[in-house]
């Protein structure tokens, strides 16, 4: 199976990255086309980080054509077909304006700390704000998902801070459906904000991620949740929420958020 | 007690889990040993509404002593940090009062305990690059108090600032013109130390009259002991006695001057340095006399006279004497 990858790999083009990663699980080889990709934003490169860990844990072997050495950064880029799962630093990537992190097993703020050391140069308080929405939506991600592996990435661009936490576990809608029942997936992940904010179920909390929809907010941000075959994409500043319906499956959780602030550079 | 965020939590300072802990650790130190609690986050961001929740703001459903609050003290919170604790605490719709001040052994020492002050500084590196560097508190390793000429001096601009128990005046209007200096330094030691019977601030204006009459470059090097070297500034404090105050030595056991021998002429340093002396002239006059010393006593043994019935002694004895009269004490 050829599959021909989007003119940017981020989080903005997301169908036919989705349908690779279902695909993966079918297919023993696939090929990625990277004739039109002009560019992998810091999204992007977590997005393959976790395509490159299904591939080799469903046994699909990933080949490329018409492959732009001048997208050759990345060490998941840098190599050939790994025969083994790759380890932690092989999926670390940094660059001027971006960050890339693998976290194995449980919650670690080593990410939020590289975070404030690398974005330095923003204003204090937003290094502190997202440093909380990162915290929150990892100790979220940890609670619930009980993946193995957990892929963050940062990235500032065009005065926007781009940020996003993603796993392979057990989806919000599985999770949920243990104890509510919902017509559909994107209704689960809509539900489980109403629901306490939160799918966990270890321990008390709560207001944790209350806060953290508030700090959003307040940056006129919004947010791109997709689980399992829903998703919701929630605008915080117009209070506005769009449900998404996945025409394919996705393993796992992937969270991403934009925010906006003065101070931010281009 | 004290519960230091950066080593009790080096890998987890974020989760409900690391919340639970400190939630616990706070406990154990009221309710268990019924201590005073601080907790350090010095050097730390924690950004983490759940850690604040769980680990502070929970603390309110917990059976607690009715005076826990006044013994939990959480010091060097970053400001975005104490917003996030505010909020919390709101939320859950009680009152943590703590003090975000960082512990002190006195409420003018600008340094929590355990660190010295360092004032702003432009450093040369290796490369040759000047970097700048702000004023700040720097730990020492010892743990123990230590005291810089630059912390001395800001303490003098907090006490300046206060109302203080003056000296009586001397008739020589310039007898009395360090008044405030040694009203400010009275106060502070016999704050620190909390002696049964305070240290009046006359015998410390007597005896400088009594030591250096008020001359603040005097130098004194007629002492027959050599080894103590010259006896400098307004109450005269001997080379050696500069040495023994510092954290090099064994003769003190707390509250240490990492100050230069130049220092000693600066009347800030000079009353700070000898009041703190006096104490442990205390201290060693009352193993001399197996009794808890007067103050007139401690100020013999300053000079090196106790028990001493020498002519010159006696002199020196007359002239304190005089002094304190002139001040208006009786003893």
């Amino acid at each position: 199976m050829r599959y021909l990858l989007p003119a940017i790999i981020s989080s903005s083009y997301l169908k036919n990255l989705i349908k690779i990663s279902d695909a993966i699980q079918t297919n023993k080889k696939i090929i990625f086309d990277w004739k039109n990709t002009r560019e992998i934003e810091s999204s992007g490169y977590s997005i393959l980080s976790v395509i490159l860990d299904h591939a080799i844990e469903a046994g699909c072997q990933i080949d490329s054509a018409n492959f732009d050495t001048r997208l050759y950064k990345h060490p998941i880029l840098n190599q050939k077909w790994p025969k083994a799962r790759l380890g932690e630093r092989e999926h670390f990537f940094e660059n001027s304006r971006s960050l890339n992190i693998s976290i194995d097993g449980s919650f670690s703020p080593f990410f939020a700390t590289r975070f404030a050391e690398k974005f330095h140069f923003l204003p204090e308080k937003l290094i502190f704000h997202a440093q909380m929405i990162l915290n929150e939506l990892l100790q979220n991600a940890t609670d619930h998902s009980g993946s193995e592996r957990y892929y963050l990435y940062a990235e500032v661009k065009q005065h926007k801070l781009i940020f996003g936490v993603l796993d392979s576990g057990i989806s919000i809608p599985a999770k949920m459906a243990q104890k509510y029942e919902q017509p559909s997936d994107e209704n689960y992940i809509d539900f489980s904000f109403k629901e306490g904010i939160t799918t966990r179920r270890l321990r008390k909390g709560g207001y944790g991620l209350f806060h953290t929809f508030n700090i959003i907010k307040d940056y006129d941000g919004n947010l791109v949740i997709l689980s399992r075959s829903g998703g919701i994409r929630r605008y915080f500043a117009q209070r506005k929420v769009v449900r998404l319906q996945l025409d394919n499956h996705l393993r796992g959780t992937w969270c991403f958020l934009e925010i906006k602030s003065k101070g931010i550079p281009e | 007690m004290k519960i230091v965020i950066k080593n009790e939590f080096p890998h987890d300072w974020v989760t409900r889990i690391a919340g639970e802990k400190l939630r616990k650790l706070i406990i154990s130190g009221l309710v268990n040993e019924k201590v005073e609690v601080e907790v350090d986050f010095a050097g730390m961001t924690i950004a983490s509404v759940s850690f604040f929740d769980e680990g502070i703001a929970k603390l309110a459903e917990e059976d607690l002593p009715k005076d826990w609050k006044k013994k939990l003290i959480l010091s060097n919170l970053n400001p975005w940090d104490k917003e996030v604790l505010d909020v919390v605490t709101k939320q859950r719709k009680i009152e943590v009062p703590v003090s975000l001040e960082a512990k002190k052994s006195h409420p003018w020492r600008i340094c929590p305990v355990g660190e010295h002050f360092v004032r702003a500084h432009d450093k040369k590196s290796k490369k040759g690059t000047i970097g700048h560097w702000d004023s700040q508190c720097r730990k020492n390793p010892s743990g123990k108090e230590i005291y810089t000429t630059d912390e001395i001096n800001k303490i003098s601009e907090v006490f300046s600032k206060t109302k203080l128990k003056m000296p009586n005046l001397f008739e020589k209007e310039s007898w009395n013109r360090f008044d405030e200096l040694i009203a400010g330094w009275t106060q502070f030691w016999n704050d620190t130390f909390n002696p049964s019977e305070p240290l009046p601030v006359n015998y410390v204006k007597a005896l400088i009259a009594s030591e250096s009459s008020f001359i603040t470059s005097s130098t004194n090097s007629t002492s027959k002991k050599k080894k103590v070297g010259k006896a400098q500034g307004l109450v005269q404090l001997t080379e050696e006695t500069t040495k023994l105050l510092s954290h090099s030595k064994k003769e003190l056991s707390d509250h240490f001057f990492d100050i230069s021998q130049g220092d000693i002429f600066d009347p800030n340093v000079n009353v700070c340095a000898a009041i703190r002396w006096l104490f442990r002239k205390k201290e060693i006059a009352q193993v001399r006399l197996k009794r808890i010393p007067t103050w007139y006593e401690v100020m013999l043994e300053y000079k090196g006279i106790l028990n001493d019935k020498s002519k010159e002694a006696v002199k020196q004895q007359t002239n304190l004497q005089d002094q304190l009269h002139k001040l208006g004490e009786i003893f």
